[in-house]
């Protein structure tokens, strides 16, 4: 198992060392990447929000004690199913019992349940020793609880959420009481402590104007099941947030929407072209573009070949499209740093676990140009101290 | 040991509760069991006192169960109360490998005739003490929501999300029936002793060969092994065809030999009675009493004989009822009609006969949960019911008699 991880890894390293070359008109120069761990594929599976918080979270020890070290995805996955499925049977099944989460719930479920080491804690114990696939599982355990909320010994019996951790048990494997992390025993909870992890530092932010502004909201999404509340601040601020984290060191957990044309996941790019001169932004209405017709600029448009001038964003668009489901939760990423293109623009490089829908060429990261990102980001998050202290005393 | 007792009280306390409940709602106008039947028994083979299924499915099991334990009395090895949950337990998992490999998207606690012995010889049987089965916070057996999940769980995995099963199922289902009904204990101890499930079921010496299961339907030939067509038969088990009058003749003569017999009959009829604890085929007229038992009959309307033994009609069964004349071909045409089904399991034990000298048999059953029990688990049938409503029997081979076993091929 360690032998295959390794192995996989080593490949997925050379695939990272290699020239990006599916950009194709797209060159890319790395800027300001900060420490963080080799990418992991979280296979068939809607765990993107365990991957990217882990991923998170490996770059925050790299950050704190500058040891590298591979956390289990599958202990958060776990848990949190547990966590679920209690919230599930006492809301009488009026919630969602899905797969997906948030990456806030990382923190509160280490904070509960300690964390492992992935080789302590592989979660595959179904047959498969490859890859994560999770569909049988979440069938079993959905239809389930559908059957525990019926109720129908008029009492809920003392079994039930016994009889789900069986189940866990036998897909993802028991839980280890103690494991061994460089020659010496550790458990769930004293890992988490010797890991130094500041887990109640963690802040959850967004912005949407739909929202009162530097106020904790209780976010409307659909994974929020923990109904955790987030901090909406103002889209300026927002995006100040996530450049001044990057740049002093920390990098940030995001939550994103990728069911977009332009997430282009074969060649590991996203970018929002504008539609219209006038709504081309305004860093972008100069050199180059400065005097671009739309001719040319649909020319850009139709094949994405190279880089072209992009849609300025603004409070407005993305209400819009958080009201009307085109901005949705639908993947976690973990923002590990900032690159620019050979014009100059500023993209951020994201690590991407989602391996299935898509060829991913250049081993699983994607660049994000700005404007992509702050259209489509539904909430980040990050280290409190990476927060300016104006936001921070608003909390 | 102390769970057990807990749960007799239970249901010690409910029958108390119920006979209160019928006393002062004066629903029931006779005094007490058997309506207007005055029963005598005959014969009697060995058997161990009635146990309450409690709100489950598994009378095949309860049933099965006793045949077991009554063969121990028989063969002279003392009175055992056995586990019926540790054989629930593996049906599930059996089922399930079955049912998984038919694609047939359902899991059900219902079981068949053959399940007792099957899950016996391929996984032991345990004590009652060493495997109670009450895991969920009640002290008797309820098994709806486990009922529930399991087919939940199972109809998850049946959906194939992956594209091909996963190996961790089996495990998840494992795991499932430990938190519900505990885990397989490894060893027991016994009266003292130590005991492994294995060693536990050799010292028995039941030998789960000597089982035989009859039937007698007419779509296939007679003393001929078939598969008998009912949706309980999940692992396919032969039955024996036997005629009619020898299938009685099989309860009969085992009976008196000291063999008691598994049964499995249809129990949504109208000559079934929980309250009265009787088994009868009432019939509804006078054209369907046999002609040399109609004169005592006369003085009736066909209503009058009708209600006589309709347990939906207050008063019923207050009188012997007049039964109905059965033959193969009327039965047969019930069977297939799905007039006649597999309800219940439940266990003969013995041959009475009523004040008018007709021959009953004497039934333990064990689904006392619904019934009013005033009669201690004990219910009467006749022997027109049997004829029509019988299923199944199982047994052990040399409780037929030596002429029938002769034509069955049977040594």
């Amino acid at each position: 198992m360690k032998k295959y991880i390794l192995s996989t890894l080593t490949v997925l390293f050379f695939l990272v060392q290699l020239p990006a070359q599916n950009h194709k008109g797209y060159q890319f120069k790395d800027q300001n990447i900060l420490k963080a761990t080799p990418i992991q594929n979280q296979g068939e599976t809607n765990t993107c929000w365990a991957f990217a918080g882990i991923s998170f979270l490996e770059s925050e020890v790299l950050r704190i004690k500058n040891e590298e070290v591979k956390l289990s995805e599958m202990w958060i996955v776990r848990h949190a199913y547990r966590e679920k499925a209690i919230r599930y049977v006492r809301m009488h099944g009026a919630v969602a019992f899905r797969a997906g989460g948030i990456v806030s719930d990382l923190p509160a479920i280490i904070e509960k349940y300690g964390v492992v080491t992935q080789s302590a804690y592989p979660g595959l114990n179904y047959g498969l020793t490859t890859e994560h696939r999770h569909g049988e599982l979440h069938a079993a355990l959905r239809l389930y609880l559908a059957e525990v909320i019926k109720n129908s010994n008029a009492i809920l019996s003392t079994a039930w959420l016994n009889g789900f951790e069986g189940i866990l048990d036998a897909y993802l494997g028991e839980r280890p009481k103690n494991f061994e992390y460089r020659a010496k025993e550790y458990t769930p909870q004293s890992f988490a402590h010797y890991l130094q992890l500041p887990l109640k530092d963690y802040r959850a932010i967004t912005s949407f104007d739909l929202y009162p502004q530097n106020s904790w909201v209780q976010f409307e999404i659909p994974d929020n099941w923990r109904w955790d509340s987030v901090f909406n601040i103002s889209l300026d601020n927002y995006e100040k947030t996530i450049l001044t984290a990057l740049q002093n060191g920390y990098t940030v957990g995001i939550s994103l929407d990728i069911t977009d044309a332009n997430f282009m996941k074969e060649r590991g790019i996203a970018v929002v072209p504008a539609p219209s001169i006038a709504s081309i932004k305004k860093s972008d209405k100069t050199g180059q573009w400065e005097k671009i017709t739309l001719a040319e600029l649909r020319k850009i448009n139709a094949t994405k070949e190279v880089p072209g001038p992009e849609r300025e964003i603004s409070p407005l668009i993305r209400s819009r499209g958080f009201a009307n489901y085109f901005i949705t939760d639908d993947h976690m990423v973990h923002i590990i740093g900032t690159a620019r293109d050979q014009f100059g623009k500023l993209y951020f490089k994201i690590k991407d676990s989602a391996y299935r829908n898509g060829v991913k060429k250049n081993g699983g990261y994607v660049y994000i140009s700005e404007s992509y990102l702050f259209y489509k980001s539904v909430a980040i998050i990050l280290h409190k101290d990476a927060i300016s202290s104006d936001i921070v005393k608003e909390m | 040991m102390k769970l057990l007792k807990e749960v007799k009280k239970y249901t010690l306390l409910s029958i108390v509760a119920l006979l209160i409940a019928t006393v002062s709602s004066g629903q029931s106008k006779y005094d007490g069991r058997y309506g207007g039947y005055k029963f005598t028994d005959i014969a009697i083979a060995p058997s161990t006192p009635p146990i309450g299924q409690g709100l489950t499915g598994t009378c095949w099991c309860f049933s099965g169960i006793a045949t077991m334990e009554s063969e121990l009395k028989r063969m002279g090895k003392g009175e055992y109360d056995l586990s019926e949950m540790w054989i629930v337990r593996h049906a599930f998992i059996e089922k399930a490998k079955r049912m998984s490999m038919l694609r047939r998207n359902a899991l059900k606690g219902s079981g068949s005739i053959g399940d007792v012995p099957y899950i016996i010889e391929k996984y032991g049987i345990v004590p009652e003490s060493a495997y109670p089965g009450l895991n969920y916070g009640t002290n008797f057996h309820v098994h709806w929501e486990l009922n529930g999940v399991v087919n939940g769980y199972f109809k998850g995995v049946l959906q194939n999300k992956n594209g091909e099963l996963s190996e961790g199922w089996i495990n998840g289902l494992n795991n499932i029936l430990d938190a519900y009904l505990g885990e397989v204990p490894e060893t027991f101890s016994y009266n003292g002793k130590e005991y492994t499930p294995q060693s536990f079921t050799q010292e028995l010496g039941l030998n789960m060969d000597n089982y035989v299961r009859i039937a007698s339907v007419m779509h296939v030939p007679f003393y001929k092994k078939f598969g008998l067509e009912v949706s309980g038969n999940w692992h396919w088990d032969d039955f024996y065809n036997l005629p009619l009058d020898e299938m009685i003749e099989v309860i009969d003569y085992a009976v008196r030999n000291g063999y008691s017999l598994t049964w499995i009959a249809d129990v949504t009829n109208r000559g079934y009675s929980k309250e009265e604890g009787i088994c009868v085929y009432p019939a509804e007229s006078l054209e369907q009493i046999p002609p040399d038992e109609r004169i005592e009959w006369l003085k009736y309307s066909d209503k009058e004989i009708s209600d006589m033994g309709n347990r939906e009609v207050p008063g019923a069964f207050a009188v012997p009822v007049a039964e109905r004349i059965v033959t193969q071909e009327s039965r047969q045409k019930e069977y297939l009609n799905f007039n006649v089904k597999e309800d219940h399991g439940m266990h003969i034990m013995g041959i009475a006969a009523d004040q008018r000298g007709r021959i009953f048999y004497k039934i333990k059953n064990s689904a006392h949960h619904r019934a009013v029990y005033q009669n201690g688990g004990y219910y009467y049938a006749s022997q027109p019911y049997m004829k029509m409503f019988t299923i199944s029997l199982q047994l052990h081979k040399n409780g037929i008699p030596p002429h029938i076993a002769q034509k069955l091929k049977i040594e």
